[in-house]
């Protein structure tokens, strides 16, 4: 079986697909297919598409509520299990307003002004794990998605890791990957991710391994902020993490 | 077996009456005359009866067995004259249609299995079955080859046997008795393919008894399920919970073993009443959390002249999936908490000439594969599934001991791109 591989610019950075399929035009076909989703997901998911479920919540007075697409219903639900089990410390409103939502029965609900939730810290694992379940739907034998960072394999295959060397360049293997879900962020003064509630002068490449690409993706912020009780939740997750506290001058 | 087993007793007075009247052969008057001349009629009686049983004992490992239980083998002694190794075996070819989806129709050599049974003495025998399923099983194609059984018996006791190795778990009606001349339509049912993972089989040591009154008792220790093979992102475990995470004793995670029992009732002529229950860890200390799996039936089976009534309740359950589910979180199959489904079944023998036998039946079936989960909390607790119902109508037409045709039509109530004709032609020696 050949490996088919695309990748294309969505959710803000590069998404790539890769898979092997017994028949390459199956396999092709699940390519398109799957940069579809991705396609139609943004539109419900990101904060800069005006008719998501999240932008029209942003726009959204206080005290009133909208009902929910599938989609932004379970990440939502996902947010406000890890919101409530960390002390508010993860959190999808960067600030505006932790406690400022509330979800119930598919319905958000908007309970401050000037609440304004970003899923950029969850939404790509999520979408990480529909393309996977798509592709072995479409009866690929093997599959990864790589979301800028945010990745997850299935299949036979393992698939080799490397961590990128924030400050002096160059890539490092740590290992490899089969069956699982991985993602990587690296928090600093430099770098595009920025973390509510960080200490200043943060500087953490963090990298956790976990089921689903949902949960590896949500749990880097917790693992960079170096929360208490972070192991109970990383066991009960069954996830992994590993940090690395960069000093430049070395 | 019966036919011998009844003469035996008659034997044993022929040979006594004979050796009272040659006790007597002296004698002379008309009436030892006619005492001497009864004695020959019955001396050659017994001569003929003798050649008959010889016959009989002769033709004995030829004849087709009862499917299955030639195989799984009842507890019975061997007599001496029967064969050390009988070689049997079974297969289906299946032809199924979708209703609505002609291109999606499928024609499937489903399974051929051969089986050595090897007595070493009247006491001690070994049963083996090797499978291979689709025709062909290699890298690139879709079939798969596998032991469905392989163990030893060891009969300590008239009524009481033990059993270790690779077995057939004893849970419902078709379980450890799976050939296509014992079941009728062409597919075997949903509930004991999806909710009773048929064929189901573990390692393990099981203790079998038939008492005389009727009763057979199973109970053993066993190999059981691994949590650890859930794969959330495939649509296996929606399938067939137990069938996405059973081992089948190929490097089979260990740690945790399972308690089975099984009691069935045959003391009334016609008619099976039996129960199972199989539970067991089954996450092997690779994960935080443990879990349980638990699974049991209640079934029925009655004859009444041509008529032959079924039927079957199961239900499963997984303990602690809220724990176990969590990390799977975002996947399309989480663990239900929950399974279970029921069928009904009546087949009628219509028809029978010589070795032909038509048997029409109906089947109706409920089961839900994820009844309940556990709850997550808002948002994340999958919603339970609704349970699917099958109707299938069908004839099983036999038209040489163990060789049958068969042909149904099923109904789906909720997916019904289900919706098939199905025929089949099957074997079992």
């Amino acid at each position: 079986m050949q490996l088919q591989r695309r990748a294309q610019p969505w959710l803000g950075t590069l998404l790539e697909i890769s898979l092997r399929h017994a028949d390459a035009a199956a396999g092709a076909a699940a390519l398109q297919a799957g940069f579809a989703l991705v396609a139609r997901l943004q539109g419900e998911l990101s904060r800069f598409e005006p008719d998501s479920d999240i932008a029209r919540f942003n726009a959204l007075p206080p005290g009133q509520d909208l009902t929910l697409r599938p989609a932004a219903q379970h990440v939502l639900a996902v947010a406000a299990w890890l919101r409530n089990r960390s002390g508010g410390a993860f959190d999808i409103s960067q600030g505006s307003g932790c406690r400022g939502w509330t979800l119930a029965r598919g319905r958000l609900c908007k309970t401050e002004a000037g609440t304004h939730l970003d899923l950029g810290g969850i939404a790509k694992g999520y979408v990480v794990d529909r393309l996977i379940a798509q592709l072995r739907r479409a009866g690929c034998a093997w599959g990864a998605v790589n979301a800028g960072g945010d990745l997850r394999v299935f299949g036979p295959l393992p698939l080799p890791l490397y961590l990128r060397d924030e400050h002096h360049g160059g890539l490092r293997e740590i290992g490899s990957l089969a069956d699982g879900a991985f993602a990587s962020s690296y928090y600093g003064p430099d770098s595009r991710s920025r973390l509510t509630g960080a200490a200043p002068g943060l500087d953490v490449q963090v990298a956790v391994a976990a089921p689903s690409a949902l949960w590896a993706d949500a749990l880097c912020k917790l693992v960079a902020l170096g929360l208490e009780g972070q192991s109970a939740l990383l066991d009960r997750l069954r996830a992994l993490a590993w940090t690395w506290h960069v000093d430049p001058a070395v | 077996m019966n036919k011998k087993l009844s003469r035996t007793p008659l034997l044993h007075t022929l040979s006594l009456s004979l050796m009272l009247a040659i006790g007597t052969a002296q004698a002379q008057t008309p009436a030892e005359q006619e005492l001497l001349r009864r004695v020959d009629q019955l001396a050659a009686e017994l001569a003929k009866l003798r050649t008959e049983l010889a016959q009989l004992q002769q033709q004995a490992p030829t004849q087709p067995s009862a499917p299955a239980a030639s195989i799984a083998a009842l507890v019975e002694p061997a007599p001496a004259a029967q064969a050390r190794t009988v070689l049997g075996g079974y297969a289906e070819l299946n032809y199924n249609r979708p209703n609505n989806n002609g291109k999606d129709a499928q024609a499937d050599l489903r399974r051929l299995v051969l089986g050595v049974q090897h007595r070493f003495d009247e006491k001690t025998k070994i049963v083996t079955e090797i499978e291979v399923e689709h025709a062909v099983a290699s890298a690139g194609d879709p079939g798969e080859v596998a032991i469905e059984q392989a163990y030893v018996e060891h009969q300590f006791h008239p009524n009481w046997a033990l059993r270790g190795g690779l077995f057939l778990m004893p849970m419902g009606l078709l379980n450890e008795n799976h050939e296509p001349t014992a079941y009728y339509g062409v597919e075997r049912n949903f509930v004991e393919t999806a909710i009773i993972p048929s064929t189901w089989r573990e390692g393990g040591i099981q203790l079998v008894g038939q008492l005389d009154s009727g009763w057979t008792l199973q109970a053993g220790i066993a190999t059981g399920f691994d949590l650890n093979k859930w794969d959330a992102a495939s649509s296996e475990g929606r399938e067939s919970p137990l069938g996405a995470i059973h081992q089948e004793l190929a490097l089979a995670r260990s740690r945790d073993l399972a308690l089975f029992g099984a009691a069935n009732y045959r003391g009334i002529p016609g008619l099976l009443l039996g129960a199972s229950v199989f539970s067991g860890q089954a996450t092997h200390s690779q994960q935080a959390a443990s879990s349980r799996i638990t699974l049991w039936d209640l079934h029925a089976r009655w004859t009444p002249g041509r008529w032959d009534l079924s039927a079957l309740y199961s239900r499963g359950s997984i303990s602690n999936t809220a724990a176990l589910n969590m990390p799977l979180v975002g996947s399309d199959s989480l663990i239900p908490a929950r399974f279970d489904g029921a069928y009904l079944q009546a087949a009628y023998k219509l028809w029978e000439q010589g070795s032909y036998v038509l048997k029409p039946f109906a089947r109706w079936e409920r089961f839900n594969t994820a009844s309940r989960y556990a709850e997550l909390g808002a948002g994340l607790t999958p919603e339970a599934s609704d349970s699917e119902r099958v109707v299938t109508l069908g004839a099983n037409f036999e038209f040489a001991p163990g060789v049958v045709l068969k042909a149904d039509l099923q109904r789906f109530r909720l997916n019904k791109d289900l919706n098939r004709v199905n025929l089949g032609l099957g074997w079992s020696f």
